[in-house]
């Protein structure tokens, strides 16, 4: 019984991964998302650096929702190679996009559908634009981690995989709204001054967590020796994803004898029957080229506390008076001295 | 410049000093109270919580642990509640083999030594100036001028938690015999 409900959960997943092309879900499977140096998980299988802009304001008073925007710049309509086969029996697709945010502590998604108390938080147009599913909503990266997190930990929000006609319609950005936690309800947190990690991905990633590479990589030789046979137009089986036709099977001649490099459909075959190849050489062109790739970002978010401020503006009002009185008492002083000059005729 | 000035009476001449002097004291006194504030040491814990208590090294002390390790009638050293300017407090195994519902400040209200258990005699006696109290604490011998205080001791989950001694003062002594704490 047991057995059968995980073979079942096995294939689940296996549809599941082929149905989509980006999956932030992935990075659940880290116990830290965020390394030690600071580079986003995401980075280890998306292997391509792009552009990623943030938008948030510069201070957020407790409790206040705010809007986190993530600008993915990508061209919507670019196709790059997916694992399936569409009508035309291309592997190929538009991109989707992902996006990754590490919060600080305390702070978290609105989320009316999980939260009844958000509901009166957010203005109606945030609403609106969440019900109706023009801002893709955000979750807990911990939520989609299978087996589930015992804690989950708000802060660190995904969204996606996101589809071209979703990014189209947002103008490539993704909204996040987000509730500011009370220092003065929670003694764990403080005001201050705190960063805010964000990583924003589109297009397929070049390594499966199985770690099998995917077919939007490029395939090299593992040893160096002379290309015997070049059998094409085959199905394939690289890790767990299957292609059903498209795929290449290259016969290499070590030194230690026959080696089999499977290539999946996507990449192009660049080497030929007779060619003598090095270790490490290209067989296939590169086809992550469509401008799919992952970026990181930092950006500061002060949590303000409001009393500080209107004492700021009350120092400011007293040191201005002040000011203003300084300056009154020399021109009093300056007429003193006028008259006095006045009196002992040096006018 | 043929202009003839008029002379500033003293009486406004001085009302604008002093407005002027005012303004800027009450700046300078608004921009000293957060550097006073912030020379008095934060209030920790705050609150009427309860703490742990723990060991020498920091470690909070198991009750069935220090039962099966302690003869009955010993009075076992902790770091407890900050009460008389001091953590030190004394866990009370009663004669019984039980923890007592009340903990003993092992800080001399004389002038602050702490106050060793002689289990020979079975009282604390204060190697500074020989201060001496009994086994619940009460005053015996001076000059300390009052007994060691007292606060709440409860086992809870395996751990002893003190808590402030909000009650009358239970002990009675020729020396002193006030039943108001005199630690709150």
């Amino acid at each position: 019984m047991k057995k059968t409900l995980l073979a079942l959960a096995g294939t689940l997943w296996l549809t599941n991964a082929l149905a989509v092309h980006a999956f932030p879900q992935y990075a659940a499977k880290y116990p830290q998302p965020r390394e030690s140096s600071g580079r986003i998980a995401c980075a280890n299988c998306h292997l391509k650096e792009a552009e990623v802009e943030v938008e948030l304001p510069q201070a957020v008073a407790p409790g206040q929702v705010f809007e986190v925007e993530v600008h993915i710049p990508y061209d919507v309509k670019a196709q790059e190679v997916v694992s399936f086969p569409n009508e035309q029996g291309e592997y190929k697709a538009t991109l989707q996009a992902g996006a990754f945010v590490q919060l600080p502590k305390g702070f978290r998604v609105a989320n009316p559908t999980e939260h009844e108390e958000d509901k009166k938080l957010l203005t109606e147009e945030q609403l609106k634009k969440l019900e109706s599913g023009e801002w893709p909503q955000a979750a807990p990266l911990d939520t989609l981690a299978d087996p589930p997190r015992e804690q989950v930990r708000e802060n660190i929000v995904v969204v996606g995989p996101i589809d071209t006609e979703t990014m189209t319609k947002l103008g490539n950005t993704v909204v996040i709204p987000v509730i500011a936690p009370d220092p003065n309800k929670d003694k764990n947190l403080n005001f201050g001054k705190y960063s805010v990690y964000v990583g924003g991905n589109r297009g397929r990633g070049q390594v499966y967590p199985d770690g099998s590479p995917s077919n939007n990589a490029q395939y090299i030789a593992p040893a160096a020796g002379e290309i015997t046979k070049i059998t094409s137009n085959v199905p394939v089986t690289i890790g767990e994803v299957s292609y059903e036709s498209g795929g290449a099977l290259v016969t290499l001649k070590t030194d230690k004898g026959e080696v089999e490099i499977k290539i999946p459909p996507g990449p192009n075959l660049t080497a030929k029957v007779g060619d003598k190849v090095t270790a490490g050489q290209a067989l296939t062109t590169d086809p992550n080229v469509v401008g799919g790739g992952f970026g990181h970002l930092e950006k500061d978010l002060v949590l303000q506390d409001p009393q500080r401020v209107v004492w700021l503006l009350v120092t400011l009002a007293v040191a201005f008076l002040c000011q203003v009185l300084l300056v009154l008492k020399k021109k009093q002083v300056e007429k003193i001295q006028a008259y006095e000059a006045q009196q002992q005729g040096l006018h | 410049m043929t202009e003839v000035l008029e002379p500033i009476p003293n009486g406004r001449r001085n009302f604008l000093t002093l407005l002027t002097t005012g303004a800027i004291t009450g700046a300078t006194l608004g921009a000293l109270y957060p550097v006073v504030n912030y020379f008095i040491p934060p209030n920790k814990g705050g609150g009427s919580g309860g703490v742990f208590a723990r060991s020498r090294d920091g470690k909070e002390i198991l009750a069935s642990k220090l039962l099966a390790d302690e003869p009955a009638g010993t009075r076992v050293i902790s770091q407890g509640l900050t009460v008389n300017s001091g953590t030190a407090t004394y866990i009370v195994i009663d004669d019984d083999k039980k923890i007592a519902n009340f903990g003993l400040n092992a800080v001399c209200p004389h002038l602050g030594c702490v106050v060793p258990w002689d289990g020979g005699i079975g009282k604390f006696k204060c190697p500074c100036h020989g201060s001496t109290y009994d086994k619940d604490g009460g005053l015996v011998r001076g000059p300390s001028p009052r007994p060691l205080a007292l606060t709440k001791a409860a086992v809870k989950d395996d751990k002893i938690e003190f808590s402030p001694w909000t009650e009358k003062d239970f002990r009675k002594t020729d020396l002193y015999s006030d039943p108001n704490p005199w630690w709150t």
